[in-house]
């Protein structure tokens, strides 16, 4: 035993050593005191600065928090004053909350389970004054996919018309002023296709009118004609001595009929060409006139006519307005996307389906063995939030707003739970004059697919220098109104949307500044006499192709003011365009009929003499060599009679002098 | 580290004295749990605390548990049919549905074969290699160390510099 002994090991072989290492309690408690420690001296300040910092970068801006208390023994969670930072007014906090609460379930905690059974929020406030300016991240790069903000843009408006989009009371005043489009037809020569057409028509036929004639001449003469005619003549067509004879006529006949023949097969050749070459210029004029009607479409839009229809008005007037609701849009969808599981934000992106079987509950087979799930009993999903009790009352110090609200069952795995998540807030803002503002909302992702469906309104709320055109001809402006809103969706699968938007605009006056004075008079007799109307947007179908569509009530008002006092004009242009048109076209169409009808006259006049003369000299031969024919028959069958008569005779006569030479004998 | 080499060094010393074979004892019994049970699970950090303040050697118990995790992994194909026998036996099923219901105890990962069968086995092995251990370290002490140390190996042993060091450190400090 000498070998590691020392001096000290007799002295701790000595002491009499107990279960309990004493030595060991100390510093643990130590320890346990540090962590104690830490928690209530430096936790809180932690969370809060971490609540801070990924609020900021979460959403782009300055998160503030006065105050985060927690209590690990209740569960129990305390924060003051939360301020979101407006990224737009940096000095304004686009939500503040003057107290979050809620306690932590104990039961849930030990199962390493995230459950919250009530959340309290108090003094709820939107846009109020901040301290001090509050921090905005840099915006984002722009990304190469266009935003709905564009989309819905590009889709109301249509490429053209976003370019002139603030064009509409130009347009129109341009056109009450004038009413002549005679300067603007005056270079219209080189604008319209369809007398390039016509041109070119001409240029065809002229070269036809060249050509035709040369076919013409092929056609037989009459010197060929006569010729023909005399080689008839010569032929011997009675007093036929012999069958030979006969025989010969017919032959000569025969050729001359087949050289007729020929001659007739070939007029019909150029009649068909000049058949097929009269169906083209049909066809031609058929095609001018689509262009020319086609020209006169162009030259309107040219010419500025302005669409004076309700919906060009809509798109005109409101796309500003609308604009801040779809950027927010853009905004949270870029938000969701990043924020969302990943499967949630890919069908977003429109790139996956939800995949159906990662909700069930079974046995995950592992390499190194089988993890068994026993029933749930009083089991909790991993996150859990039962209800957000919102409620926040104004007082002296500040708005808060008058706010009730209900946020129920958000939660990570709402199979489990059985509920969907739901939330019901109602309030008013009277200082503001912001009253009966409601959101009901549902998220459901118990089907199998995911249905969100909102419905937010306002039933007042007062707007105040509301721009809704600005050009160099006009400058429309509404210094006060009331309005009331109302906005409902739905959202299957992330991926189709179904969104409508509908302002009510009541108490409504108009500004109206106009250089021209024709407009000017318009628009304040048209919007002089309007005080109420309506806004209605929609967006339709994937995120990616969404079908928009914006109407309102003062649109279809202006539309009937514009169009009662426009409608003149535009009749008015449109014909006179449209005589322009026909000025340009009508001398070139003329020529070209002229030409037409001449070469299809001589083609025909000619074609037909010659065609009719060689019928003629046809039938002639053929009626005469058959009339040859019949008389040759004739001396035939007479030649035959009398040499048959002939020989009756002489037999008769030679029987009669046998006859008498026997009765001589007989002696009779 | 400090802690682990001071502890290993005790280790040392209490296997060459004429105590501390419990300490030891315990301390390598202790180590089939931590071995055989997940490295990050409620009963570890449960046999972490017993050994930390009852008076069980710390370096035995983290050399065994070192050792021990390979033969765990070894007996893998051994602890996987025996948890299942245990998880599927339908006597039991009411254990375990109740066991699984109740806070804390599902974070121990019971509800996993090998977890469950390492375990079996765990405290089988524990109660039984407590007291081989024990007479080993006795055996050790009295037999086994006498030819050590009268061996030309342990002779040159002493003469080596992390010898002269260790009784320096054993002085200074008094591990």
């Amino acid at each position: 035993m000498s070998i590691l002994k020392t001096s000290t090991d007799k002295k701790i072989n000595k002491k009499n050593q107990g279960l309990i290492r004493w030595n060991a309690i100390i510093p643990f408690l130590i320890v346990t005191t540090l962590v104690y420690s830490y928690f209530l001296l430096f936790f809180d300040i932690h969370m809060k600065n971490t609540i801070e910092w990924i609020g900021y970068k979460a959403l782009g801006s300055e998160v503030n928090i006065t105050e985060f208390k927690t209590s690990f023994i209740k569960g129990h969670v305390q924060i003051s004053k939360i301020e979101l930072t407006s990224s737009e007014q940096p000095t304004f906090n686009s939500l503040e909350l003057a107290e979050v609460r809620f306690n932590l379930n104990w039961d849930a905690l030990l199962r390493a389970k995230f459950v919250v059974e009530e959340i309290m929020v108090e003094g709820v406030q939107f846009m109020s004054k901040r301290s001090h300016p509050g921090q905005v991240a840099p915006p984002a790069p722009p990304s190469d996919e266009p935003s709905f903000a564009q989309q819905l843009k590009d889709k109301a408006l249509g490429k053209l018309d976003q370019e002139n989009q603030n064009n509409i009371l130009g347009d129109a005043a341009q056109f009450l002023k004038t009413g002549k489009f005679d300067d603007q037809i005056k270079n219209l020569e080189d604008q319209l296709t369809s007398k390039k057409l016509l041109q070119e028509m001409h240029l065809k036929w002229s070269a036809k009118q060249t050509e035709w004639p040369t076919k013409l001449k092929s056609l037989p003469t009459t010197q060929e004609l006569n010729t023909l005619n005399e080689r008839f003549s010569k032929i011997k067509l009675k007093d036929f001595v012999s069958l030979q004879e006969l025989e010969t006529s017919a032959k000569e006949v025969d050729f001359i009929v087949k050289d007729i023949d020929a001659k007739t097969k070939k007029i019909n050749e150029l009649k068909t060409q000049l058949n097929t070459d009269l169906k083209s210029v049909d066809e031609d004029y058929k095609s001018i006139d689509l262009q020319i009607k086609k020209d006169i479409n162009t030259l309107k839009s040219r010419f500025k006519i302005p669409k004076i229809d309700a919906a060009s008005f809509a798109k005109a007037l409101f796309m500003s307005y609308l604009a801040p609701f779809t950027s927010k849009l853009d905004h949270y969808k870029v938000m969701a996307q990043k924020y969302l599981p990943p499967k949630y934000a890919k069908m977003i992106a429109g790139e996956k389906k939800e995949d159906e079987a990662s909700n069930s509950i079974q046995p995950h087979p592992r390499t190194d063995g089988i993890t068994y799930e026993f029933p749930i009993k009083n089991g909790y999903p991993l996150f859990w939030i039962q209800k957000i009790s919102l409620s926040s009352k104004s007082n002296e110090q500040a708005d808060y707003g008058d706010f009730t609200g209900l946020i129920q069952n958000i939660t990570s795995n709402q199979a489990q739970v059985g509920q969907a998540t739901t939330a019901k807030i109602e309030g008013d803002f009277n200082k503001l004059n912001i009253k009966g503002i409601y959101l009901n909302t549902l998220f459901n992702n118990m089907t199998s697919e995911s249905l969100i469906k909102f419905d937010f309104g306002i039933n007042s709320y007062p707007l105040r220098d509301v721009e809704l055109l600005k050009s160099k001809s006009g400058h429309i402006t509404m210094p006060q109104t009331d309005v009331s809103l109302a906005t409902t969706g739905e959202i299957v699968g992330f991926k189709n949307f179904d969104l409508k938007l509908n302002n009510t605009f009541n108490s409504v006056n108009f500004k109206i500044t106009s250089e021209d004075k024709t407009v000017d008079e318009i628009l304040k007799s048209t919007l002089g006499l309007i005080t109420k109307f309506d806004l209605q947007a929609s967006a339709q179908g994937e995120l990616k192709n969404l079908n928009i569509d914006i109407r309102s009530s003062l649109a279809s008002d202006l539309e009937k003011s514009f169009q009662r006092l426009l409608q003149n004009k535009i009749d008015e242009a449109n014909e006179q365009l449209q005589k322009a048109v026909n000025s340009e076209i009508e001398k070139l169409k003329n020529q070209l009929n002229n030409q037409v009808t001449a070469l299809k006259l001589t083609a025909e006049t000619e074609i037909k003499k010659v065609q009719s003369q060689l019928e003629d000299q046809k039938k002639q031969a053929e009626d005469k060599i058959s009339q040859a024919k019949k008389e040759f028959e004739d001396q035939i069958n007479k030649a035959k009679k009398a040499a048959e008569d002939e020989a009756k005779k002489k037999v008769q006569q030679e029987g009669q002098k046998q006859l008498d030479d026997l009765k001589k004998k007989f002696g009779l | 580290m400090t802690l682990l080499i001071k502890q290993l060094l005790g280790l040392f010393k209490l296997l060459h004295s004429d105590t501390g074979q419990n300490q030891i004892a315990s301390g390598l019994a202790f180590g089939v749990f931590l071995g055989f049970a997940p490295f990050l699970s409620l009963q570890t950090l449960f046999v972490l605390f017993i050994v930390f303040i009852f008076r069980v050697q710390l370096g035995a118990a983290f050399l065994s548990a070192f050792f021990f995790k390979f033969i765990a992994f070894g007996l893998d194909p051994v602890a996987d049919p025996l948890g299942r026998y245990l998880l599927e036996n339908q006597a039991l099923r009411p254990i375990w549905a109740s066991m699984y219901n109740l806070p804390l105890l599902p974070m121990t990962r019971f509800n996993n074969s090998i977890n469950m069968g390492s375990f079996a086995i765990s405290i089988l092995l524990c109660p039984l290699l407590f007291f081989v251990f024990k007479k080993l370290i006795i055996k050790y002490q009295t037999t086994w160390l006498k030819k050590l140390e009268s061996s030309k190996i342990w002779k040159a042993v002493k003469a080596t510099r992390f010898y002269i060091w260790y009784t320096k450190y054993q002085d200074l400090y008094g591990v």
